[in-house]
This record gives structure tokens, sequence and C-alpha cells, in this order.
């Protein structure tokens, strides 16, 4: 599978002294769901305006479908679709309005709109002033404008934020048949649970650098290293004399060690090693990492 | 299929139905009927003071009506027609997606500047119109006036507009710049009226700099006969000094513009 993004040492800054890109690079394949997660203020939408060329990169290099992009040409943007943060709609004009603006600026039939608005199932609210949309019918509408001219590539910037749970569930399904339609999707978020949820690659970015960058199988094998047991016994002091050669242990409460473990197999082992001492286990519960706590790790480990 | 229209046609046509349903429509509607309904009630309060037997009144009534209106109207409506336009972006925060978009950001800017132009144009346009339509009515009640009798000189009307549009151009443009850098509805508007109130005094004051102030302009340039006399040179030319000035001025305020325009980031 070909990269349709590959970006190359990007580096920017909005002032002196303040970096807000150091180096990224990052490649998302073709036909993808690319997942670009980080905490707030990591750099994801500064890469995204990069992308779309909003703001000049001071250094680095952005290919698009094998394309360098010019921001001063932006021709290349002919077949991406965009939604960077909140969507960019005119609220003194309806739905059905806002999306034949964009028709007019590109040259798009009109009966594109139609299709638009039924794929983000907005097509009754159409006639509604936007002002009047709620959030998530922003949002829907935001992306409707997206899929307007048809693009094989679209750069979604935390397309979730501020929806409730079924607005939520509602994007997700929509990038879900997109994917499914052969189209690419870049996706930023800071909320794991989207990305896990929806993303076939997965890129980390903190402080403006990329922290891990690979398929969602990596990240879960990486999920699977950072294994954790948490065990109640009765001789807390006793427990983590036997085990401290083996195992990394913490303390969290009373009575109860967690234990990093390299693999699953080391569960009965920690387990025979406890009984053989007559040591008393009240009960074992396995911690699994989750992406929310990789991520914590990652970021942490990589400071 | 699709059509294939010029990106900029393409662009003044969005242009003009983004400000569908906007307020800037009441604005030329009162900017424009303004000076006309004022100067109508005035004939009409003492209709013999105003009336002149056998002379065609559209002459008086159009200069004084023009003559008001390029000085206390026009300049203030500029600026706010250039905010409002610009503005619409501004408010609703979609730089960020006409920027996204695969259109040249000059196609944008000049389409965006075409469109105060029209728009400009036309608040004169409602300005002839309601002088014209109140003149008649003004006609129907008191005929002595005689506009029934007499055709509005439009050899003289015509060149007048003309005169008074392109002595605008550097107010537009300089307006249009501020717009474009101040990313708020007020400071360009205050700078505006700002400017307005100096160019009023300047203009007082017969100051040669009033020549090269854009606010000053509009009131020289169909000032033919008092101060810019004084100033002007004569050019042999049908435009006068002035309006090559605010010629001059347009360009390099729109360059200006141009060259931040493309410079800016969008954060």
């Amino acid at each position: 599978m070909s990269d349709i993004i590959s970006i190359n040492k990007l580096s920017y800054s909005y002032q002196k002294g303040n970096q807000v890109l150091n180096k990224l690079s990052l490649q998302v394949p073709c036909g993808a769901i690319y997942g670009f997660l980080g905490a707030n203020g990591a750099g994801k939408t500064t890469t995204i305006r990069s992308m779309l060329g909003l703001i000049k990169p001071k250094e680095g290099n952005i290919k698009i479908f094998d394309q360098s992009i010019n921001t001063t040409n932006p021709e290349y943007l002919k077949n991406i679709g965009s939604l960077v943060e909140a969507p960019a709609i005119y609220e003194h004009l309806s739905g059905f309005q806002n999306l034949k603006l964009i028709c007019k600026y590109l040259n798009i039939p009109n009966f594109k709109i139609t299709e638009v608005l039924e794929q983000v199932n907005l097509l009754k609210q159409k006639d509604k002033k936007t002002k009047a949309y709620s959030t998530g019918m922003k949002q829907r509408l935001g992306l409707a404008i997206a899929l307007l001219n048809d693009p094989d590539l679209l750069i979604l910037d935390e397309p979730t934020s501020g929806l409730d749970p079924n607005g939520i569930i509602e994007i997700r399904a929509i990038i879900q048949s997109l994917q499914q339609s052969g189209k690419t999707i870049f996706l930023s978020s800071h909320l794991l649970s989207e990305i896990e949820k929806l993303a076939t690659s997965v890129g980390i970015i903190k402080n403006g650098s990329m922290i891990f960058e690979g398929s969602i199988e990596a990240l879960e094998q990486l999920k699977h290293k950072n294994l954790k047991v948490k065990i109640r016994v009765n001789d807390e002091l006793a427990s983590k004399n036997i085990l401290n050669p083996h195992f990394a242990i913490k303390t969290t409460e009373s009575k109860v060690l967690e234990i990093d473990l390299q693999t699953e197999d080391d569960i009965p082992i920690i387990i025979e090693k406890l009984t053989l001492v007559k040591i008393k286990i009240y009960e074992v519960s396995l911690q699994k990492n989750n992406l929310e706590e990789l991520f914590i790790d990652l970021t942490n480990t990589n400071q | 299929m699709r059509s294939v229209t010029s990106p900029f046609f393409s662009c003044i046509g969005a242009e003009l139905y983004k400000l569908k349903s906007a307020p800037v429509r009441w604005l030329i509607l009162f900017g424009g009927i303004l000076v006309p309904v004022m100067i109508t009630i005035s004939f009409l309060s003492s209709p013999y003071h105003n009336t002149t037997l056998n002379i065609n009144p559209w002459g008086y009534y159009f200069k004084l009506t023009s003559d008001i209106f390029s000085a206390f109207v026009f300049v203030p409506v500029i600026v706010l027609i250039t905010s409002f336009v610009v503005n619409i972006e501004h408010q609703n925060n979609t730089w960020k997606g006409l920027y996204s978009m695969p259109i040249k950001r000059a196609y944008f800017y000049f389409s965006k500047l075409s469109v105060i132009i029209l728009l400009v144009i036309l608040s004169i346009l409602v300005y002839f119109f309601a002088a014209l339509l109140l003149g008649y009515l003004m006609a129907l009640i008191f005929p002595e006036f005689e506009f029934q009798y007499y055709f509005p000189e439009m050899g003289e009307l015509v060149p007048r507009f003309i005169h008074l549009m392109i002595g605008a151009l550097a107010v537009i443009g300089l307006q249009y710049c501020l717009s474009m850098y101040f990313r708020n509805f007020l400071m360009p508007i205050v700078i505006g009226i700002l400017g307005f109130i100096i160019g009023f005094f300047v203009y007082l004051s017969a100051s040669k700099f009033g020549l090269y102030f854009p606010y000053t302009q509009t009131y020289l340039v169909n000032d033919l006969d008092i101060i810019r006399s004084s100033l002007d040179k004569d050019t042999g030319t049908f435009l006068n000094y002035v309006e090559y000035a605010s010629l001059l001025l347009f360009t390099v305020f729109v360059g200006l513009g141009l060259w931040l325009e493309r410079r800016r980031d969008i954060k």
C-alpha cells in the first residue's frame, strides 16, 4: 500500500522560541483511517493546517498524492476534503445554502448537495438557519462540506469534539462508511477511545514530535507488553521480598501489589511463588493496559 | 457535468450568494434613500422657497442631493459596506474553509473587492432612483415644482457619478486593506469614521494634503469650482488630478492588502 500523505521533518513555530512542530515525520497509507493522537497543544491542528496550506512551515516537506504541496498554488487541494476544528459555516445561511455556496466556489453541480446531506443524515434540517443547529448538526454539516467534491482524502480535525454520545456514534459510523467506500481518512483526536475504535494506523504526537507510528496491531502488541496484575495478599512485605528479584512491584494501596508482567504466563508463576511460602491470596486481577494508559506511558517516557 | 466557470467569476457568484439575507442590503437601501428623503421633506416643508418656474428643477435638486450624499453619506456607507463584507468571514471564522479550497487566495481577494465595488455602485444607483422617484412624488403633491415637465440631465449626472466613484476608490482600497488586516468589525470602522471626520476638516482647510488623503478625495472630486480648483492641476483628460491620485492610492492599498493576505497564516 503506497503512502497518500508523507511528511518529512516538519517544523513550525508561532513565535520565536515557541516550537509547535519539531521535525515531525509521518506516513499515511492509502485507504487507511489514520488516527493522529496527541494531547491538546501537541501540534495536531498545526500539522493539519500545514497540510492544507493554511500556514507555511519553516522547515520540512509535505507530500500529498506524491506531490510536494505548494501554498501559492492550491491545486493539490482538489482531491482533499477537510474539517478543521469547528466547521467553517456561515450562520446566517441554512445548511443547504452553505453547501450551495461551496458548489458555487468549486463549480460543483447542485444535485451533489442532496447526496451529501443524505450521507450525513441532515436532509430534514437542510432549510434551517445554521445558527439554530446543534454542535452535532454543525459537525455533520462540516463533514458534508468536506464530502461535497467527493475527495479521495479526508482530513478531519477532532470531528467528534463537543458532541454528545449519540453524535459521536453517528460521526463514527459515517467515517467508517467513508473508509469502506475507499477513501483515506486522516483523523486527529485527543480521545483515545475514538482512535482505538476507528483507526487502522496510528501516529502519536507529543510536543510537536512523533513518538509512535504504526498499525493498530503494532500498538496492540505494545499494549500487551505493558500488562499489569493486581494481587491482594495478607502479607505485603513478605510478598515483595519473594517477588522483587523477578518483577517490578508497586504498592498502590495497603496489602495490594501492582506487578508489571512480561506476558500473561507470569501470573501462575507469581501465584505459585506466593503460595509456596504460605502467603494468602485474596484477589488477583489483570490490569489490561488500555490505549489510554499506554498513551500516558508513551508520552511520559519520551519526555 | 461540471460547468466550467473561471475561478474568479465563481468566487464573485459565491460572494454575492453569501450576502443573501445579510444586513448589508439594508445599509445600502438606507444610505441611498436618506438624503433624497431629507431633501424631499425640506422641499415640501417650504415649497415656495424651492419653486423656480420655467427652469428645469432636476439640476438644482440633483446638485443639492448629490453634494450632500457625497459629502456626508457616501464615505460612511463605503466604510460600513467594506467592513460588513469582510466581517462575514471574521465573524464566522470561515477563512480556513475558504483557503482550504483549491482556489488561489488572490481570487478570493479580488472577488471580495469586486463585490464591494459593485455594492458601492449599487448604493449610488439606489440614491439616484430614490431621488428620481421622490422628485416625481413631489410633483404629484406640489405640481408647482415642475418636476413633471422636465427630465434629469443624464449627460451631467452620469459623469458626476463616475467621478464620484473613481474619487472613492482610494477609500475603498484603504478600508478593504484595513478590514482584511484587523480581525474584528469595529477597528476598521473606527479608523474609517475618524478618517472621514479628519477628511472633512482637511477639505475645509483647503490644504494640498487633501489631494492625497483618501477621505478628502470624495469631497474634492465633485467640488469643481471652490477648493479643488485652487489645488488641482488641469490634466486635460476626462479624469481630474484627484481621480488620478485616487486610482494610484487604490492600486497601492489593494497591492499591499494582497501582499499581506498571501503571507498570512490562518491560525
